[in-house]
C-alpha cells in the first residue's frame, strides 16, 4: 500500500488511524528503513511534505464576540465633517493660525489666555463666534476688547 | 561563552540517563548525575507509566477544533517502550496536542523571570507542528501562552529543543507539549525541561540619573522639513515627510517638501516631493518600499464654504533611490486615512475626509501582488465611516481591532471600539473604552510580544471641547474569547510650561508610545490641550505588570500636535515635530538613550547566517555575549500619535553557545511579510545594535 493511499484511507475513516499505525509499527511499512528484529523507529513521510513550510498556526482567539454586530448601511452616504474638524477656529488670525475651536478659558480671559500662547491681536476674518472682538474693530484681542 | 559550550554539551551527554530515572519514578522530580547538570522537570517524560485508562500518567489529550483524530500510545518509541502518537486524519479549524496534565503534581514548577529549555524527541509527516505551552496565572489560572517552534518534517527521530521566554510574573507552573495542526502523524517522546536561566550580572552603571531615567540630547541641528510623518526605512535612514507642513502658504506656493534623514551621520538629504503628503497614510511595504496614500487636497476656506479636501493620490517611495514613484489613484479622496499591512503583505485603509470634505466611508485595498490599488467593486464595503487615522491594528487571525485611538473630536459612535473581519464583512462593537469621545490623539500600542495579542490605548483629549487631556489608559486582551477593554493604570502626571505640576486629573493627548527591545513601552510627550500646554512627561510601562514607572527623562523639547517619537536601530529613540497653534513649527530633533544603554557592554550580532528569512523557520545567528532573549521590531511609520503597523515579535531561541536558532512564527499575522530590526538583549535587559533582516 503506497503512503498516498495510506493518507486517503485515513482521511477518510479517522476510526482506523491507530490500526493503520499499528501496522506501520510492525515494519510493513517503514519508510525505507530496515525492518529488523529492533527496527528503528520511522515515519512514512511523503515526499511532497519534505521541505515544506507550515502553514500559519492561528489560535481561536475572539471567537464568542457578544458586542453588537453593526448593521451596514447598504451603500455609500455622504458623511459630513465640519470645516472645524480641526479643532481651529478659522474665524481668526491667519491663514497657517490654529486659535482653539474652544479657548480653554472662561468668558474675559480667553485673550489673555490667547496672548500666553502665543497669539497677538488676531484678524477676524469670518464672523466673531467667540465673542473675542467685543469692540467689533475687525481685531480680536486688541486694545479696547474684553479681557485684553 | 566557553561555560555556555560546557554546559550545552553536558547537559546533552546526561539526557537519556535523566529520562531513565523519571521513567523509573515518574511522579519524583530526578536530580541529574551532578549537581550542575540540571534537572528534568517533566513527570512520566518518557511516557512508559500508564494510567488505567491506557494513556501516559500525567499526560492529557488536549486540543479544540473541527478535526478528525486519535491519540494513542505507539511503540515506535525513541527509548523505553512507549511514544505518543497523534494524528490528524482530516481539519477545518483547530489543533491536537498531547499535554502534561494542568495539576499540581504534574505540571513543573516554574519561576518567574528564569527560562527553561525544553526538548523532545519526534518524528512528523506534517510541517503543521509546533512546540506550545500553558501557563498558570497564580490569579487568573490556566492559559495559553505562546508558540516557540515549528518542526520539521522527519521519519526518523530529531531532537527540537527551544528556551521558553522569561517566565512572566504571576506564573507558577507552565505545560507544554508538541500541537499537530494539519493532516499528518507526530510521535514524540522522551521530553526533557531544564532550568536554563542565564543570570543577570549586576548594574553596572555610573551613570547617575541616566542610569534609571535615561538621558535626551537635542540634535545641534535641525530638521530641513516640518517632520510631521516619519517612517524608518530598512537602510537606516529616516523619511520625513512635511508636504505643505501644515501651513497654507506653502500650499499655495506649490511648495511640498521631504527629506531622508541619516541617524548615524545626522545629514539630511531633501526630497523631490511630488504632491502635497500632508496628512497623508503610509506604510511599508513587504520589499521595504513605503506606500504613500491621498494626503492633502486643499485647507478650509476662511469663508467656512468647505473644510480639508483629501487627495486621491497615491505613491511610493524607494529608499534605493530616494524618489517617489506614482501608482495609481485610490477610489475617493483621503485626507487622514489608515494604513494597514495585512498578513499577505497587501494594504487596507480607512477613513479620512474626501475631496468634498465628507468624510469618506470607502474602504481602499491594495495589492501587493497587483501593485496597485484594487478598483471599488473588487473590495469588500462596509459603506462605514471610520473616521480620522483610526487605529486599526491587525489581529492574528486577520482580523482588524480598531481601537478607539483617532484623530480629531469625538470617538465613533457606540462603544467606540470594533473588530472588523474583512472576510465576513462584518464590524463588532468591543465594550470597555473609557470615555470614548476624548481618545483624540490618544496612542493605542500592540503590546509586546505580538504573540501575547493585547494592546493598550494611552491618554487622548478632544480638541472640538478642548477639555484637559486624560490619564486614561485601557487594556485589552485579544486572546480572550469576548475581548473586552479594561482600565490600565493612569498616565503618571507631569509638568506644564513652567514647572507648574499637573492636577491629578490631567493627562495628556499627542501621546507617543516606543516599543523598546527590552520589551518595555517608552511612552513620552504629549499636551494637555488642542495644539498647546506641553507636559513635559516620560514614563516607562512594563507589559508583564501592567505599571508605568514613572520619572524617566523629559524631552527639553514640546512635544504636541504634530510630533512623533520612534525607535532607531542603535536602540535610541528620536524624536520630532511640534506644531502649536500659533502656526510655528519646532525643527529640533531631540534624541533618547534609554537606560539600558547606560548599563554595560552590549551584545552584538556578530553574524546572520541568511538576512532573508521565513516563516515557520529556524533562522541562525551568533552573539559574542549570552544573551535572553531575540526579537523583530517593525520599523515605525508614525503620524498623529498613530502607528498601528507597530510591533514587536518575540523569536524563541535554541540556544548552542554562541550559536542561536532563532525560531519565527508560522503566522504573517503575527509579523506581516517586510524588513524588520532583529535585536538580541542579555539578562541586564541591554539590547543589541539591530541588524536588518526581511521576513517573507
Amino acid at each position: 500500500m503506497s503512503m498516498r493511499n495510506v493518507l486517503v484511507r485515513m482521511r477518510r475513516v479517522p476510526g482506523h488511524t491507530v490500526a493503520i499505525f499499528a501496522i506501520v509499527a510492525g515494519g510493513i511499512i517503514v519508510g525505507g528503513a530496515t525492518a529488523a528484529a529492533h527496527p528503528e523507529p520511522s515515519l512514512l513521510v511523503p515526499k511532497s511534505a519534505v521541505g515544506t513550510k507550515p502553514t500559519p498556526h492561528i489560535l481561536d482567539f475572539a471567537q464568542d464576540l457578544r458586542g453588537e454586530r453593526l448593521k451596514l448601511p447598504a451603500g455609500p452616504r455622504r458623511v459630513p465633517v465640519p470645516w472645524n474638524v480641526d479643532g481651529c477656529d478659522h474665524d481668526y488670525g491667519t491663514v497657517n493660525q490654529c486659535v482653539p475651536w474652544t479657548v480653554p478659558a472662561s468668558v474675559g480671559q480667553r485673550c489673555q489666555w490667547l496672548a500666553a500662547h502665543g497669539f497677538s491681536p488676531l484678524k477676524v476674518r469670518g464672523r466673531d463666534r467667540q465673542n473675542l472682538d467685543s469692540n467689533h474693530d475687525g481685531m480680536a484681542c486688541d486694545k479696547g476688547d474684553v479681557g485684553e | 561563552m566557553n561555560n555556555l559550550m560546557k554546559k550545552w554539551r553536558r547537559y546533552r551527554s546526561v539526557k537519556t540517563a535523566i529520562c531513565a530515572i523519571v521513567i523509573a519514578a515518574p511522579f519524583v522530580v530526578s536530580a541529574g548525575p551532578s549537581a550542575d547538570a540540571g534537572v528534568n522537570l517533566i513527570a512520566n517524560s518518557g511516557l512508559e507509566t500508564l494510567g488505567s485508562n491506557g494513556f501516559p500518567v500525567c499526560w492529557e489529550q488536549s486540543g479544540y477544533g473541527d478535526n478528525n483524530y486519535s491519540f494513542s500510545v505507539s511503540n515506535q518509541a525513541h527509548s523505553g517502550s512507549n511514544a505518543m502518537q497523534v494524528s490528524i486524519t482530516s481539519t477545518s479549524s483547530g489543533d491536537r496536542k498531547a499535554m502534561m496534565l494542568e495539576n499540581p503534581s504534574c505540571a513543573p514548577d516554574v519561576t518567574p523571570g528564569h527560562q527553561y529549555n525544553l526538548c523532545v524527541w519526534y518524528m512528523a509527516n506534517t510541517p503543521d507542528v509546533v512546540i506550545t505551552t500553558f501557563r498558570h496565572d497564580v490569579s487568573a489560572g490556566w492559559q495559553y501562552w505562546t508558540d516557540l517552534k515549528s518542526l520539521q518534517v522527519t521519519g526518523s527521530y530529531q531532537q527540537a529543543c527551544v528556551d521558553t521566554p522569561q517566565i512572566p510574573s504571576n506564573t507558577d507552573q507552565i505545560t507544554w507539549g508538541v500541537t499537530i495542526y494539519g493532516v499528518g502523524t507526530l510521535i514524540t517522546d522522551d521530553y526533557s525541561m531544564m532550568d536554563d536561566t542565564q543570570p543577570a550580572t549586576g548594574n553596572a552603571c555610573t551613570a547617575g540619573a541616566a542610569c534609571t531615567q535615561g538621558a535626551w540630547q537635542v540634535m545641534p541641528f535641525n530638521s530641513p522639513v516640518r517632520a510631521i510623518h516619519a517612517v524608518l526605512m530598512y537602510n537606516g535612514d529616516v523619511l520625513l515627510v512635511a508636504g505643505s507642513g501644515n501651513d497654507p502658504n506653502e500650499f499655495a506656493a506649490g511648495t511640498f517638501t521631504s527629506a531622508v534623514y541619516d541617524p548615524r551621520t545626522g545629514s539630511f538629504t531633501q526630497i523631490p516631493t511630488p504632491d502635497d503628503f500632508f496628512c497623508a497614510g503610509h506604510v511599508q511595504l513587504p520589499d521595504g518600499r513605503i506606500l504613500i496614500l491621498g494626503g492633502n487636497l486643499a485647507y478650509p476656506a476662511a469663508d467656512g464654504s468647505h473644510g480639508y479636501e483629501g487627495l486621491n493620490t497615491s505613491y511610493i517611495f524607494n529608499p534605493a533611490t530616494n524618489t517617489y514613484q506614482k501608482v495609481n489613484n485610490l477610489n475617493d479622496g483621503h485626507w487622514y486615512p489608515s494604513a494597514t499591512e495585512l498578513g499577505d503583505g497587501d494594504v487596507i485603509s480607512f477613513g479620512g475626509l474626501k475631496a468634498d470634505s465628507s468624510g469618506s466611508v470607502t474602504t481602499e485595498y491594495f495589492s501587493n501582488a497587483q501593485q496597485q490599488w484594487l478598483p471599488l467593486n473588487q473590495v469588500n464595503q462596509t459603506w462605514s465611516f471610520w473616521g480620522l487615522y483610526p487605529a486599526m491594528i491587525l489581529m492574528q487571525d486577520g482580523r482588524l481591532f480598531y481601537t478607539g485611538s483617532h484623530v480629531f473630536g469625538n470617538g465613533l459612535p457606540g462603544s467606540g471600539a470594533d473588530i472588523y473581519d474583512y472576510s465576513a464583512n462584518t464590524i463588532t462593537a468591543v465594550s470597555g473604552l473609557q470615555d470614548k469621545d476624548e481618545r483624540d490623539q490618544s496612542m493605542s500600542v500592540l503590546l509586546p510580544p505580538a504573540q501575547a495579542q493585547k494592546v493598550l490605548t494611552i491618554g487622548g483629549g478632544n480638541v472640538t471641547t478642548n477639555v484637559d487631556a486624560n490619564r486614561y489608559t485601557d487594556l485589552i486582551d485579544l486572546s480572550q474569547p469576548n475581548p473586552t477593554y479594561t482600565p490600565g493604570p493612569l498616565v503618571p502626571t507631569g509638568t506644564l510650561t513652567g514647572g507648574t505640576p499637573e492636577t491629578s486629573a490631567q493627562g495628556k493627548m499627542y501621546v507617543s508610545a516606543v516599543i523598546l527591545p527590552n520589551g518595555m513601552v517608552f511612552e513620552t510627550g504629549g499636551g494637555l490641550h488642542d495644539r498647546e500646554d506641553p507636559v513635559y512627561e516620560a514614563s516607562m510601562y512594563n507589559p508583564q505588570t501592567n505599571t508605568f514607572t514613572p520619572g524617566m527623562a523629559t524631552d527639553p523639547v514640546p512635544r504636541t500636535y504634530h510630533s512623533s517619537a520612534f525607535l532607531l536601530p542603535d536602540g535610541r529613540v528620536m524624536t520630532v515635530g511640534n506644531n502649536p497653534g500659533d502656526g510655528s513649527f519646532d525643527m529640533r530633533v531631540s534624541v533618547y538613550s534609554p537606560p539600558y544603554l547606560f548599563d554595560g557592554a552590549r551584545p552584538q550580532i556578530t553574524s546572520v547566517a541568511s538576512t532573508a528569512w521565513s516563516y515557520g523557520s529556524t533562522e541562525q545567528i551568533t552573539v559574542d555575549s549570552p544573551i535572553v532573549s531575540a526579537e523583530l521590531i517593525r520599523p515605525a511609520a508614525v503620524t498623529h500619535s498613530s502607528d498601528p503597523n507597530q510591533r514587536y515579535v518575540d523569536l524563541p531561541m535554541t540556544v548552542s553557545g554562541n550559536s542561536i536558532g532563532l525560531n519565527v512564527t508560522s503566522n504573517p499575522d503575527i509579523a506581516p511579510p517586510g524588513w524588520y530590526m532583529l535585536f538580541v538583549t542579555n539578562a541586564n535587559g541591554v539590547p543589541s545594535v539591530a541588524q536588518w533582516v526581511h521576513l517573507t
